[in-house]
């Protein structure tokens, strides 16, 4: 019995030591251990869930206006009253979800995306191509960028796709340098060189070689953007010049709360909670990941 | 690289819809001719790129151009204007540095302490924290539900009593409002830093010694962790100005940023290229600081 025990023991040492895991299980398994990072995933998985499909339950339309029921307390039949049209907060606040989570992950697959364009070609080729790319992406960093988020969102009037765009023109530097920085240290390696000596392309090179390596860093980067762009929609729609009503995103639901502060604070206080707690749980997730990508960071 | 910048800023304000003066048509008194005429005036009719060249030339002897809402020149515009933004931006400043770094440094010697693991958790939550939201729940908490402290503006008509304590008063929420998220953030960089200084070389040999404690956190430690610290605080400076802007609407601070957001309504081209110019300048200059600043502090670096 005790040296059947004694086997079991034996072969659980075994499977820990022996199987060597690559270094994306290693992470994984570094995730798990990480609560903060576990709890903002769950939380954001909860709120995806709840601007998806929450709309099916619920009775009210968000553009429905009722002019004989505004500014009503919270109540059974409204849970978090109605706003200065009547319309049902609780019911816009996952319209307006849908719109600040996509505006917020769309901005930052795009930003991602150019910015790991631009630092893999600048970081790959050098020399003057990588000077001039990264003369450009200072000068695009000198450029004061809520004030001009602020005058475009003036000019045009922007639809949804092109507030993307605004938001992602601006936030692609520092995807960018991080990735020239990893490359420049990636492409020295034997690999690498390896690679080349076979004759592969450049091309491949890139992509089924550097980027690979590089791909820890960058969707930590990308899980911090996608935070940073529900804000800045948010910021933009709070002032007027991001999503125009009547489509509701949880900037603009904040944008009449200020007037009627005083005869209706629930309409202030939920919309900022719901942007508050989306990013929260982001930049946890994101922090986790990044623990789990780069160990040595916190040690 | 101010050229550049200049360039972009230039065309985009340009590009936008509806041209200034245009409102006069609405006025039957008024003839399109004479708007016209105006818009001669001000050298409207011109290719843009003439126009850019006149302004950036007179940009370079002082002259920015006259405000085509007020009609005064918008060198004296901002000058009235940026009185009540510095007053703001340097007590968030103040603020920030204060609270920042003896939270950072405290949470790197307790590190995994009850107060590490509060004052982090606290952090995340500013760092997440929609500015203007922060704003208007303090207005509700303090001005709205207590009443403690006024909820906009910079003064208060007929005050009793001193003048001074009224403008505190006032200043104190958005102060708050505004420093919060570099609070969060530079607390959180000084906390890392300082642990990465503490693993280094000079802090075991100074321990080794059988210096006290507290010289070596004091002296050798701090000092060390200052050096990117003040880095990163300078290269923060123009960002803690643009953001005066959402902060300076929510209070209705009567600064350069709610400022932009009327010259914004009224298109008024001349300020907004003035205040983006600052703007640009000041990006641009704390980025040389940061650099001297640098080469100052850690003797390693040479230039």
């Amino acid at each position: 019995m005790a040296k059947k025990r004694n086997l079991l023991k034996e072969k659980e040492i075994m499977d820990e030591d022996v199987v060597i895991k690559s270094p994306l299980q290693q992470a994984m398994i570094r995730f798990r251990k990480n609560k903060l990072a576990i709890l903002g995933g769950t939380l954001l998985l909860m709120l995806i869930l709840f601007v998806c499909f929450g709309p099916i339950f619920s009775k009210f339309d968000p553009d429905d206006i009722d002019l004989f029921n505004i500014l009503a307390k919270p109540s059974m039949a409204e849970i978090l009253g109605t706003d200065e049209l009547g319309r049902d907060i609780f019911t816009r606040l996952m319209f307006g979800g849908r719109v600040s989570l996509a505006i917020g992950v769309s901005s930052a697959l795009f930003a991602i995306s150019l910015g790991t364009l631009i630092g893999a070609i600048a970081g790959y080729y050098g020399g003057i191509i990588d000077t001039a790319l990264m003369r450009f992406t200072d000068l695009v960093l000198t450029i004061p960028s809520l004030p001009l988020l602020m005058i475009l969102g003036g000019i045009f009037k922007p639809s949804p796709a092109l507030l993307v765009f605004m938001i992602s023109i601006l936030n692609w530097m520092a995807t960018a340098r991080l990735v020239r920085s990893k490359f420049l240290t990636l492409r020295t390696l034997d690999y690498v060189k390896a690679a080349r000596a076979i004759g592969c392309k450049n091309g491949r090179i890139i992509f089924s070689h550097l980027l690979p390596n590089s791909l820890g860093p960058i969707i930590v980067t990308a899980t911090l953007t996608v935070g940073r762009a529900i804000i800045s929609e948010s910021t933009l729609s709070f002032l007027g010049v991001g999503i125009n009503p009547p489509t509701a995103s949880w900037g603009n639901m904040l944008q009449s709360a200020q007037s009627n502060m005083t005869t209706a604070p629930w309409m202030a206080i939920a919309p900022g909670l719901m942007i508050l707690i989306t990013v929260l749980a982001i930049n946890f997730l994101g922090d986790g990941l990044n623990d789990a990508f780069d160990p040595k960071r916190n040690e | 690289m101010l050229i550049g910048v200049s360039i972009i800023i230039y065309a985009l304000v340009q590009a936008m819809p509806g041209e200034p003066f245009d409102m006069y048509l609405e006025n039957p008194n008024i003839s399109f001719e004479e708007v016209q005429k105006i818009k001669a005036h001000y050298g409207l009719d011109q290719p843009v790129y003439i126009q850019y060249l006149n302004w950036a030339k007179n940009m370079a002897k002082g002259d920015w151009g006259i405000s085509y809402n007020t009609r005064r020149p918008v060198l004296e515009l901002l000058a009235e204007k940026v009185r009540p933004t510095i007053e703001l931006t340097l007590t968030a400043f103040i603020i920030s540095i204060i609270i920042a770094i003896p939270l950072g440094v405290m949470g790197a010697i307790k590190k995994n302490s009850l107060f590490d693991y509060t004052t982090t958790t606290l952090t995340f939550l500013g760092i997440s924290m929609p500015v203007f939201w922060f704003g208007l729940m303090l207005q509700l908490l303090f001005s709205v539900k207590l009443g403690w402290l006024p909820s906009a503006g910079r003064t208060s008509f007929g005050v009793s009593g001193s003048e001074t304590i009224d403008l505190i008063k006032h200043l104190i929420m958005p102060a708050f409002v505004l420093s919060l998220i570099y609070i969060a953030g530079w607390s959180r960089y000084s906390r890392n830093n300082f642990l990465e200084v503490m693993n280094q070389d000079y802090i075991r040999t100074a321990r080794a010694k059988g210096l006290k404690e507290t010289t070596v956190l004091g002296g050798h430690a701090l000092r060390n962790s200052m050096i990117s610290l003040v880095t990163i605080i300078t290269l923060d400076i123009p960002v803690l100005f643009s953001g005066a802007v959402v902060t300076e609407t929510v209070f209705a601070w009567p600064g350069m940023g709610r400022f932009f957001m009327d010259s914004l309504n009224k298109m008024d081209y001349p300020v907004l290229m003035g205040i983006l110019m600052i703007n640009a300048l000041l990006v641009i200059m704390s980025n040389l600081l940061a650099d001297l600043l640098y080469a100052w502090l850690d003797p390693r670096v040479k230039y």
